[in-house]
């Protein structure tokens, strides 16, 4: 009876064992919950979602083209500084450098605050979407750089002498090795930073960003519905992030070797 | 193909000198490159290949000098073939894929015509049901004899090996040299780094021992094994072949 909920010492469990244990899994966690929500009397009550429907919908567009934009500029900075790594201009190699130490070091709400408030206003930034993007890319742009330096240094040097050996040159050494290879290396660790930007995007919220995380905070100023609406927002944020962690996963099996 | 090398210099860096002094000139078609490790044979091999530049000398390949910046060395290689000791085959490709790509985009082939080629050079040497694998899914053997198969596609003028046997398995070192005894019938000319002294003796026609980065003795496999001339060769082969009747060594 007990070895339903085992799994074989080797090889994979049944389907129905699967299924079985998935179920009680769920049950267990929801009835925590449940049981919390009972335990102070609380009464669920998501009549608020029809009249914010517009809202929630517009901010999960917002979240969402928040997210895209900044994934891509933050892979092109961090290609560009994991370049400048490397570059023989040493105050080049410095600045990139210190970039990294500085964002990897402080947190997102104070660069939040510094370049919107301070940088943003002497240069005149003033449309909110751009400034986000742009403070959201320059966060994880620095994550995304050490991700590519670590991958391209993980690169054994054989795979490049041969490929000196077969007569490829630079262009193709790049096309058909490096970059291949490190696309496959740099997809486990990217999935988490795409995540990342998803979930970092809320803090944006701090600049009046009418996204997923301000909209939840507007509405319950209104509704006191606050499980209710935090629950709703926690499920965007998966139906955002799961689909990401999906495509990562199939790009790792199309790109491995 | 004559092969002329004048002064020919090599180091690392800052660091110890691996080649002090070539010079050499013959004919050669078939040779091997025997020593210690560390005497300088595979930095001899990789000067040849146009890997490495030396600082000093000048090596003659058929009359023609080795050029010294990385864009005529690269036409160069595209003449002769280089098989690694290990890990030459790119690790994402599968084996007849190592094959054909370098053949399509270095030396003009079709997409289909490279996968012919590749196919054709697979079936040849029994390796046709591993083309679709990955490198680390083959044995040490097969990944051996794929990576001498990318290294002739080309009909390479020269076949440069560096100790293509010394990371395997006795068991496979076997496949590996029969097939390069294969080549050498059909009329591939080779230069081998090796420690199998007993390939060297059947299959190449010249051998050279080198000793701390100059060549210590030259000649054809028959005199370098029967009738060693230097103390150096003498004691080399009394240390790697202590059964060897002609070896002077006392127990």
């Amino acid at each position: 009876m007990w070895l339903w909920f085992l799994a074989p010492r080797d090889g994979e469990p049944s389907l129905f064992r699967k299924l079985l244990n998935a179920v009680l899994a769920t049950a267990l966690v929801c009835g925590f919950f449940l049981l919390s929500l009972n335990r102070i009397t609380y009464h669920l009550d998501f009549s608020f979602l029809a009249l914010y429907r517009f809202r929630l919908w517009k901010a999960f567009l917002m979240t969402l083209s928040l997210s895209a934009a900044s994934l891509v500029v933050c892979l092109l900075l961090g290609a560009l500084v994991a370049y400048a790594y490397r570059s023989r201009v040493l105050m080049v190699r410095y600045v990139a450098r210190g970039y990294v130490y500085f964002i990897r070091g402080t947190p997102l709400m104070m660069q939040i605050y510094l370049f919107f408030y301070i940088v943003g206003s002497a240069w005149q930034v003033n449309d909110r979407f751009l400034a986000g993007v742009l403070i959201l890319s320059m966060f994880e742009g620095a994550y995304v750089a050490e991700i590519i330096r670590g991958s391209y240094e993980s690169l054994d040097k054989l795979q490049l002498e041969a490929a000196r050996a077969v007569g490829f040159n630079r262009r193709q050494t790049l096309g058909q090795v490096i970059l291949p290879q490190m696309i496959s290396r740099t997809l486990p660790a990217l999935t988490g930073q795409f995540a990342s930007i998803i979930k970092d995007s809320s803090l944006l919220s701090l600049i009046s960003l009418i996204e997923l995380t301000q909209a939840t905070r507007e509405l319950t100023a209104n509704h006191f519905n606050l499980f209710e609406a935090y629950f709703v927002l926690g499920l965007l944020y998966l139906l955002l992030t799961l689909p990401v962690t999906a495509l990562t996963g199939w790009l790792e099996k199309r790109f491995k070797y | 193909m004559h092969l002329k090398l004048s002064g020919v210099h090599l180091h690392y860096g800052d660091h110890k000198e691996a080649l002090r002094g070539i010079d050499f000139e013959d004919e050669v078609s078939t040779l091997a490159l025997i020593g210690h490790s560390g005497c300088g044979k595979t930095s001899l091999l990789r000067v040849l290949a146009g890997l490495l530049v030396p600082q000093e000398g000048q090596v003659l390949v058929d009359g023609l000098a080795l050029p010294r910046e990385e864009q005529g060395l690269l036409a160069y290689r595209r003449t002769i073939g280089i098989v690694f000791q290990q890990g030459g085959l790119f690790s994402h490709m599968d084996a007849r894929t190592n094959i054909a790509r370098p053949l399509q985009l270095v030396h003009g082939y079709s997409k289909k015509d490279s996968l012919d080629r590749a196919d054709d050079l697979l079936a040849r040497f029994g390796l046709y049901e591993h083309g679709h694998k990955l490198p680390r899914e083959l044995s040490g053997g097969q990944y051996q004899r794929i990576a001498i198969a990318r290294a002739i596609a080309p009909r390479a003028r020269l076949l440069l090996l560096d100790e293509p046997t010394s990371a395997l398995d006795p068991a496979y070192t076997g496949e590996v040299l029969r097939m390069v005894e294969e080549l050498k019938e059909s009329g591939t000319r080779f230069i081998i780094v090796t420690h199998e002294l007993s390939f060297a003796a059947r299959a190449c026609d010249k051998v050279m021992l080198m000793e701390d980065g100059k060549i210590a003795e030259y000649g054809s496999s028959g005199q370098i094994f029967s009738q060693p001339r230097t103390a150096a060769l003498q004691a080399f082969l009394a240390e790697s072949l202590p059964w060897a009747p002609h070896t002077k060594r006392t127990l």
